[in-house]
């Protein structure tokens, strides 16, 4: 085993592989940085382009440029407030507050920092977890993932806010994005639901019109309305990189807790990135020591940047596990990859556990090299990058409209993706404007269509039977768990501070 | 003023909710389950968020975990600001939608940076010439995007 993990390594060094994963890892740079271009998308695009490599040369070009996109995508999200990627959006929330505070270059060094450790985590989890996972993946079934999904939302239902009042309003949202997730046709019958009498949401709601409008339109909208630069103060330089990477070193734990979170969201079939990162933004939130310090996230917290930076990383490693081990793919980009693997005549499963280990560790390691260049290439040009904060709002305004409405087009190539954009730009804004938190109408409407599947496999198949499962009744009662921690925790701290007053009279 | 504005938000979910939950009446039931079983909790969380917002109900720390938009200014000027920033993206929309993606974009570069921004005419029209040129470069000649025909193209061309 050891003997196929270095031959994977000196597979990747070789130089027409190494190439062949520059060229990706380029490819990726650009991918992630530019709004709306999905990793998923380009790596079909790419497909055709290895008939005639060799399966190391070919995996090193499609994993080079994928699994750098979330990296290079985080700084778009965190400079300007639009997510580079669909899977980079959670660290819109406090990242971008930190750039509008002069922080940009602060924000970026966690953001890699945490990326290039969540990348280097996920990669060993699948160097480490390809013998062991069979038995964790076949635990769960339906009911499990249905589970999963609900224990999800509301997690990030529960952390949006603090008191009664702010929940209620979590789980409204959570609930207004799983019913979006209805809009389109039915899993189930393909009966039209929603449709408006339209063709073009017959296939429901793109994420990424909808994502680009619900969190760009309203910060375009209060760019305009300052009147000033993205950063209000002057950008950090250099010293706030280095404070990024201090912060990630920091907190070791938590980016470890993250990627481990992405990972096991990888693993499992069908929930993917956009998932882990919001997932790792309520595990982040959830890991303040109490209310007050949890208010801070959501106003420019570097917790709340070093989260999502690991867990859409880290994720990538998780996702390969079961496409590569089983030939099951958790995501849409695995199940394309999936594709290139027959392309170059290999077939996943046992073979590829056994007769071509070396292949299966050159994925690993070029997982980890792509990350490692590409983080590096970054805190090369992390300055300049931080230095468009300041560029004046008049100047980056219309850039940015343009970036928006290009990048939603390229969903489907159709004018209706401008209209779903605008639509979610007008509600994201209204929502920031009456403080409804987005998180949890976005994880609904991501999470919508797997519930929506699971749920009706295990009524189908189980009846009520399935609520009695034990690994379901377990994630009831962390789901209960959840929304009562929040009480919780304010229960503590009012109960301390009434301690604390009756001792000092 | 605040108060009633966030009622109608909330009305208008509820609204939305409710239409979404009886459009489900007559479908089967394999197609209907899923948005029943979100729908109606969305009906009953709506309808308390309404009377809490009428009522003027504490919004205790009101913060949600997430950006908060600027609150410096006056609320008169941020409206006024707020207006013309949505009208200026309705504004490119329409302009896609009427002449199309690839004269839209630098005659909206063009008219904002100009018109909004102030800028000198020098700066206005390289910016709108680079714009132009990624654009054509990147969507156009390098992904080969369908960009769709404007409406008034359409109907000239008649």
């Amino acid at each position: 085993m050891l003997e196929a993990f270095v031959q994977g390594l000196a597979a990747v060094l070789q130089w027409n592989a190494f190439s062949f994963m520059l060229i990706g890892v380029a490819l990726g740079f650009w991918v992630g940085l530019l709004p709306g271009l999905g990793g998923s998308t380009t790596l079909a695009l790419l497909l055709p382009f290895i008939y005639a490599m060799q399966p190391v040369q070919a995996f090193a070009f499609l994993l080079g440029m994928h699994s750098v996109v979330a990296t290079t995508g985080d700084i778009t999200s965190i400079l300007f407030g639009i997510p580079g990627e669909g899977t980079t959006a959670a660290s819109i929330l406090d990242g971008h507050e930190m750039a509008k505070k002069g922080e940009a270059g602060r924000a970026l060094g966690a953001s890699l920092t945490a990326s290039l450790f969540g990348a280097l985590i996920g990669a060993f989890a699948l160097a480490l977890a390809i013998p062991l996972v069979r038995p964790i993946v076949l635990a769960f079934g339906s009911p499990e993932f249905f589970m999963v999904s609900i224990l999800g939302i509301a997690a990030i239902a529960s952390l949006s806010g603090r008191g009664p009042r702010a929940m209620l309003r979590g789980f409204l949202a959570g609930c207004l994005g799983l019913m979006f997730a209805a809009v389109g046709s039915d899993p189930q019958a393909a009966n039209l639901r929603y449709t408006l009498g339209t063709l073009y949401l017959w296939e429901g709601l793109g994420l990424v019109p909808v994502l680009v409008g619900f969190f760009a339109i309203p910060e375009i909208v209060d760019l305009a309305v300052r009147g000033s630069a993205i950063a209000g103060a002057p950008s950090g330089r250099l010293s706030g990189v280095l404070q990024g990477v201090k912060d990630t070193m920091h907190h070791w734990w938590l980016t470890i807790r993250c990627s481990l979170v992405g990972t096991y969201i990888g693993i499992l079939p069908g929930l993917g990135g956009a998932v882990a990162q919001w997932l790792a933004y309520a595990h982040a939130v959830q890991s303040a020591k109490d209310p007050v310090d949890r208010e801070r996230f959501g106003k420019g917290d570097v917790r709340g940047v070093i989260g999502p930076g690991a867990a859409n990383n880290s994720k990538e490693g998780g996702d390969l596990i079961p496409t590569v081990a089983f030939g099951i793919p958790g995501s849409s980009s695995m199940a394309i990859l999936l594709g290139g693997f027959f392309l170059v005549g290999l077939v996943p499963g046992p073979d590829m556990l056994t007769r071509h280990l070396a292949v299966t560790y050159s994925m690993v390691w070029t997982i980890i090299l792509a990350n490692i260049i590409t983080v590096g290439v970054s805190f090369l040009f992390l300055n300049r990058l931080a230095q468009l904060t300041v560029i004046r709002g008049t100047v980056l305004i219309p850039f940015l409209t343009l970036l928006i409405f290009t990048g939603s087009y390229t969903n489907n190539n159709a004018l209706g993706d401008l209209v779903v954009t605008l639509f979610f730009g007008l509600l994201g804004y209204f929502m920031l404007r009456f403080h409804w938190p987005r998180a949890p109408l976005v994880l609904g409407l991501v999470l919508g269509k797997v519930a929506e599947r699971y749920l009706w496999i295990s009524t189908a198949r189980y009846g009520l039977d399935w609520l009695g499962r034990p690994i379901v009744l377990v994630l009831i009662a962390l789901t209960v768990l959840v929304v009562a921690l929040p009480f919780i925790q304010e229960w503590r701290a009012r109960d301390r501070m009434r301690r604390e007053t009756a001792h000092a009279t | 003023m605040r108060r009633n504005a966030q009622a109608l938000f909330g009305l208008v979910i509820l609204l939305a909710g409710i239409a979404a939950v009886v459009a489900t009446r007559d479908w089967k039931i394999q197609t209907a389950m899923y948005p029943r079983v979100v729908g109606i909790p969305l009906v009953i969380l709506a309808a308390i968020e309404v009377v809490l917002s009428l009522r003027g109900a504490p919004e205790g720390e009101r913060q949600a975990v997430d950006t908060a938009l600027s609150e410096t200014l006056p609320p008169d000027v941020t409206a006024r600001r707020t207006r013309v920033a949505f009208t200026w993206i309705v504004g490119f929309f329409l302009a896609i939608v009427l002449i199309g993606f690839p004269a839209a974009v630098p005659l909206f570069m063009l008219a904002y940076l100009r018109g909004q921004g102030r800028e000198s005419w020098a700066l206005s029209l390289v910016l709108a010439g680079v714009a132009w040129l990624a654009f054509e470069l990147i969507f156009d000649r390098v992904l080969h995007l369908p960009f769709a025909e404007g409406l008034l193209l359409q109907i000239l061309r008649r």
